[in-house]
């Protein structure tokens, strides 16, 4: 191996991490290293076989490892050191990367890193659903791996809890496999993810969805045979009287992403109690000098474009403080105000351009979204599932008063 | 005659407007409402006539490390025809080398889309 | 009837702790013997969900107000110690001898403090309840201070702020993990010579002549001593082997509470509210994790009865809020029911007797704390076997120690390196919660686990937060690359927990035929 100081190095590789390496050797890097852990790069992506990637970066309608491989290539022909199969187990302040894998433990003191990586579900443990402790309750992830890249099929008759994008894609998947899916049971009023996934995964096979409604007993000692779903009322209480048993051999869970980041925590990274992710700012460096952050592993995205946009530029940034270059002054606090549930970046300089991504608390329509008093923007509809983009321009940002250090972003009703 | 009214949901935007579309017995359309945009309309009456997917699914792959390959339908196929899809896909092997794009099933059950590897097959 | 499998000289039945414990004291003797469980894996019953502490003194004087609840009401605070029987013995002379084993067997543990801290009057009067009796029974249960306000927040920093006082001991609890002693027992006993079978559910007993047959899900055994060591299950097998039980058992459950890693410097040790009869409030530093338990002893009429219900996680959790103000629902990683075992003839002791219709058919069932006295038990057991005619020759190449399956986690990266050089499989990390690396996993297998419950207890991968999101699906593709066996062949626990169901395409493909 080359013995001069790696100037980038990236901790993981999905999406996100691949578009920052690919960038920091754009951006003038010499040396990048990107460090995955599992046996190939791409993540998510590999075991995401469906469509709907690359709609906004690619303007084409990719399936997850058809978008992966545009980036793999990239990876490849841009000089990138990989480490496959790599453990990243410490991370310091001062930027010492202690890895593992089949050579041997090795600490790296590259000039920057950016940590990509990525999210992990929730389980079961976590959500306390009366019953014993069977075989065959998956989360909904750890079933798509089994299902798209093992070959496995962990049941033949299901019932999903959540239905977010992911729950549902593994709705039709596995109905298109042969496998029953019995019921999406559903917590809030409305379905959680994509309109698109909605129609396209469970209308157009009768799936049987139960909104307002939860699992409250997963029956079978040894492998699940039934879940008793339950109505919920307006304070999330299973209405009694409301119980219905299904039979079914598998649960699988869809209740959740939560940003990996026990590797920023031990660096001393500041993490946001709302996103589960590091406190960025319009550079995606964090509060330890050097470090870099993007993806899932910031805040749970659902559109992958997104996640290469915001990967592309902690890479840039990166390579930039590898090379020397100082940061800048970040001033003024974005804070999530009525309606929103958070705002990355959580702090910029109010100086240039910047892209605000933002999640409402509850659906509406007709609202209008503001940012401080220096903006206001009409939209015709808005869903938590739904992330939303927002670009400020310098001019708008020429209207902060000198004084002010934060901008609170709202989104209500029109009034 | 009578007067059928199918409720689609638009998926062209977030919006998703619930576009009704009215037909007579023999499914000529007779009226659509409820979109906000010509796209939306244009989905709906196309969604109406014959509602066409992308089918994403794997195949069998054997002699690789991996235990499957991922494929796709490079067109849109009928909804209807998913599952016969499905069937026929499960009965296929393949092998080692594929890459992305090559053709697995030529023209499938006759609809005028082919089967093609999405992702890459090592030995 | 069918070809035994075996022939020895004595079966244990029962991979708990205790069953665990006499293979391992009689593998010191030339003896041919087997231990049977029915689980897929050692440690399937109360072992595997007990608290997991070795403890003596001060929470032994609490676990004596805490159990009083067994007793008539009205039981004075002095008969609550008994001072002859089995259990007490075992439990005074069994503590000190813990140390030298936990080290000979190289099994991971911690002496953490105890606090018993009190706030309100009712409280404060428990508290003292516990100190008197404490003071009365003098020696190792008086050995301890109570401590004020102050010094209460230098041991224990964020205990609930109002407490008033407290009682501190600071070695009268040794944490370790339940699974591990009973594994680690057994390892040495096979180490000697002697083996185990699991998933070997006994389904009956039988004489033959001279001999006994123990009928397993895995085959009979022909034998001469049953050890039964089935604990909660112990009056089944009994009945087995005759009839004539003049005891029954009970069973008492409660919930338990794990916490994330992120939460573990909240406290140092155990830290409790007095022991009231039947009931018990307690947050405990268990290993990297924090492990609640508050709660009352709710009777149920079955051992298996370990169904979780969510309304007492919630109340748990309220009261462990009262101890630790800064505890949170969301940090919750699993939770879990265990059952507690008493007999009803005698709440206060254990069974430890001849059947009374079979005088090779010896009882051990164990009241709680079970793990305490089990090295004093095991040699009581050993002696009985002996008085009922079953020979102890001493091997002269008893060896006693055991090492652990290495922990990656715990070792320096240059033991770590020497590992790798050595093994490269150490450098393959498979679970990143709890940094388990492939090497580890082949060893569990190798030292006999066969399931994914089995090596998360030996190796701890899937333990931590993500409980196996991301390792679960190599694990059991290492399970199956190791037994040689189908990846849908692969268990959760026992052999009616299957992970998968099917392969892709399998349902596909059986429709089609259907149609057909
Ligand atoms: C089921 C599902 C369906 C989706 N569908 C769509 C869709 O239709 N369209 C769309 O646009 N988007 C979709 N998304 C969203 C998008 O795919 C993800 O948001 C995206 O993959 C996130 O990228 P990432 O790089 O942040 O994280 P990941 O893809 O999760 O990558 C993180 C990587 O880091 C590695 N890693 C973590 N810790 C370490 C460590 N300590 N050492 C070494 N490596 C480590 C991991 O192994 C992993 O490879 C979907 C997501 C999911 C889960
Ligand atoms: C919540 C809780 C907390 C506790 N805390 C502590 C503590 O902190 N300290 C302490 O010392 N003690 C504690 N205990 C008590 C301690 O766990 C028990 O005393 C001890 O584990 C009993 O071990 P055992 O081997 O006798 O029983 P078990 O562990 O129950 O072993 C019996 C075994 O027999 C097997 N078996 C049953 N039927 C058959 C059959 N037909 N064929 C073959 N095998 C069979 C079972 O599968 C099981 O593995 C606690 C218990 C509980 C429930
Ligand atoms: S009709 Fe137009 S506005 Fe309405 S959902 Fe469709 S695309 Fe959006």
């Amino acid at each position: 191996m080359n013995s001069a100081p790696i100037d980038v190095l990236v901790i993981g590789s999905g999406p996100a991490g691949m578009a920052a390496a690919i960038q920091a050797r754009k951006s003038g890097s010499e040396r990048v290293l990107l460090v995955e852990r599992a046996e190939e790069l791409g993540g998510l992506l590999s075991q995401c076989i469906h469509n709907g990637f690359g709609l906004i970066y690619f303007s084409e309608d990719m399936t997850g490892p058809e978008y992966g491989q545009k980036f793999i290539e990239k990876v490849m022909d841009s000089k990138i050191e990989v480490l496959l199969e790599t453990m990243v187990l410490r991370l310091t302040a001062d930027r010492k990367v202690t890895l593992c894998n089949r050579n041997g433990v090795q600490t790296l003191a590259p000039k920057s890193v950016v940590l990509t990586m990525g999210c992990r579900e929730r389980a079961r443990e976590s959500i306390v659903i009366s019953g014993y402790r069977p075989a065959g309750i998956f989360t909904a992830g750890t079933a798509q791996r089994w299902v798209n890249i093992e070959g496995y099929l962990p049941g033949k008759e299901i019932v999903i809890l959540g239905s977010g994008d992911v729950g549902m894609i593994m709705a039709r998947r596995l109905t298109l496999e042969g496998a029953r899916v019995k019921a999406v049971v559903e917590i809030l009023p409305y379905i959680g993810g994509l309109i698109r996934n909605e129609v396209q995964c469970i209308y157009d096979f009768n799936i049987p969805v139960l909104l307002e409604h939860t699992i409250s007993n997963i029956h079978g000692i040894q492998r699940v045979n039934g879940v008793t779903v339950a109505r919920l009322d307006q304070d999330k209480n299973p209405i009694p009287g409301t119980e219905k048993f299904i039979e079914c051999d598998t649960l699988l869970l869809s209740v959740g992403l939560i940003p990996e980041n026990e590797l920023s925590f031990m660096a001393g990274v500041d993490l946001d109690p709302i996103t589960g992710g590091p406190i960025v700012n319009e550079r995606m460096e964090t509060n330890v000098s050097g470090i870099y952050a993007a993806g899932n592993c910031v805040h749970v995205n659902d559109l992958v474009d997104n996640v290469t946009l915001e990967g592309e530029k902690a890479g840039q940034n990166a390579a930039e403080y590898a090379s020397g270059k100082a940061s800048q002054e970040m001033r003024i606090k974005l804070e999530a105000g009525e309606n929103v549930r958070y705002v990355v970046p959580q702090m910029i300089t109010g100086k240039r351009e910047v892209t605000i991504r933002l999640r409402v608390k509850e659906p509406g329509r007709d609202v209008i979204l503001r940012v401080g008093d220096i903006m206001a923007k009409k939209l015709k509809v808005v869903k938590p599932s739904e992330m939303l983009n927002l670009i400020v321009s310098a001019k708008h940002l020429k209207e902060i008063k000198k004084r002010t250090d934060k901008l609170v972003m709202s989104c209500q009703k029109e009034s | 005659m009578t007067k059928h009214v199918s409720e689609i949901i638009c998926i062209v935007c977030p919006l998703a407007c619930r576009v009704s579309v009215a037909a007579d017995d023999e499914r000529h359309i007779l009226e659509v409402d409820g979109f906000q945009c010509k796209k939306g309309k244009e989905y709906a009456v196309a969604e109406y006539r014959s509602p066409m997917r992308v089918l994403t699914t794997t195949v069998i792959a054997t002699k690789s490390r991996h235990a499957l390959l991922p494929v796709r339908t490079n067109r849109v196929i009928p909804r209807g025809k998913l599952i016969n899809c499905m069937n026929y896909l499960a009965k296929i092997k393949v092998k080692p080398p594929l890459k992305a794009g090559d053709v697995i099933v030529r023209n499938i059950l006759n609809l005028g889309s082919d089967i093609i590897a999405v992702g890459t097959l090592l030995d | 009837m069918d070809q035994p499998i075996l022939e020895t000289d004595v079966v244990i039945i029962g991979g708990g702790v205790t069953g665990a414990a006499i293979v391992r004291e009689l593998s010191r003797y030339q003896l041919r013997m087997v231990l049977v469980e029915k689980g897929g894996e050692l440690s399937a019953g109360q072992t595997k969900v007990s608290l997991g502490n070795i403890y003596t003194g001060l929470n032994l004087v609490g676990s004596m107000i805490l159990k009083s609840v067994l007793l008539p009401p009205g039981t004075p605070l002095t008969e609550l110690y008994h001072r002859n029987t089995l259990h007490t013995k075992w439990c005074e002379e069994g503590f000190k001898e813990w140390e030298s084993v936990l080290t000979e067997l190289d099994i991971k543990h911690r002496y953490v403090p105890l606090t018993i801290i009190a706030q309100g009057d009712n409280q404060i009067k428990n508290l003292e309840k516990i100190r008197d009796l404490g003071r009365q029974l003098g020696g190792r249960y008086a050995d301890f201070e109570q401590i004020g306000r102050e010094e209460i927040f230098t041991r224990e920093s964020n205990v609930n702020p109002e407490v008033r006082t407290a009682l501190y001991a600071a070695r009268h609890v040794i944490d370790i993990f339940p699974p591990e002693v009973a594994i680690a027992l057994v390892e040495n006993a096979v180490e000697n010579g002697c083996r185990f079978l699991l998933n070997a559910e006994v389904v009956g007993i039988s004489q033959s002549g001279l001999h006994q047959i123990v009928h397993t899900r895995r085959g009979s055994i022909k034998t001469n001593f049953i050890v039964n060591a089935a604990c909660g299950w112990g009056d089944k097998i009994c009945d087995m082997a005759g009839g004539g039980r003049d005891w029954g058992l009970q069973y008492k459950k409660t919930v338990m509470i794990i916490l994330d890693t992120r939460c573990k410097g909240l406290v140092h040790g155990m830290v409790r509210w007095p022991n009231v009869p039947g009931r018990l409030d307690l947050v405990q530093r268990r290993e990297d994790n924090i492990l609640i338990e508050c709660g009352t002893y709710d009777p149920t009429d079955h051992p298996d009865d370990t169904y979780t219900i969510r309304e007492d996680v919630i109340k748990s959790m309220t009261v462990a809020k009262t101890l630790i103000p800064s505890l949170s629902e969301k940090d919750i990683i699993n939770t879990f029911t265990g059952v507690r075992v008493f007999n009803t003839r005698n709440v206060e002791d254990h069974i430890v007797e001849f059947h009374p219709a079979n005088k090779r058919f010896l009882n051990v069932i164990i009241r709680l704390p079970g793990i305490i006295g089990t090295l004093p038990m095991a040699r009581h057991v050993a002696g009985m076997l002996e008085e009922a005619g079953c020979k102890l020759i001493r091997k002269n190449d008893f060896c006693p120690h055991r090492t652990a399956i290495p922990r990656f986690r715990d070792l320096s990266d240059d033991m770590r390196n020497r590992m790798i050089r050595d093994d490269s499989r150490y450098g393959h990390v498979v679970c990143r919660c709890e940094t388990v690396t492939e090497g580890q996993i082949v060893e569990a297998i190798r030292r006999g686990a066969s399931t994914e419950e089995g090596i998360r207890m030996r190796t701890r991968a899937g333990m931590g937060r993500c409980k196996g999101g991301f390792c679960g699906p190599r694990v059991v593709k290492i399970l199956a690359r190791e037994l040689n066996i189908a990846v849908e062949e692969v268990k959760k626990r026992s052999l009616d927990s299957p992970l998968l169901l099917c392969k892709s395409k399998e349902l596909l493909l059986r429709s089609e035929k259907g149609i057909a």
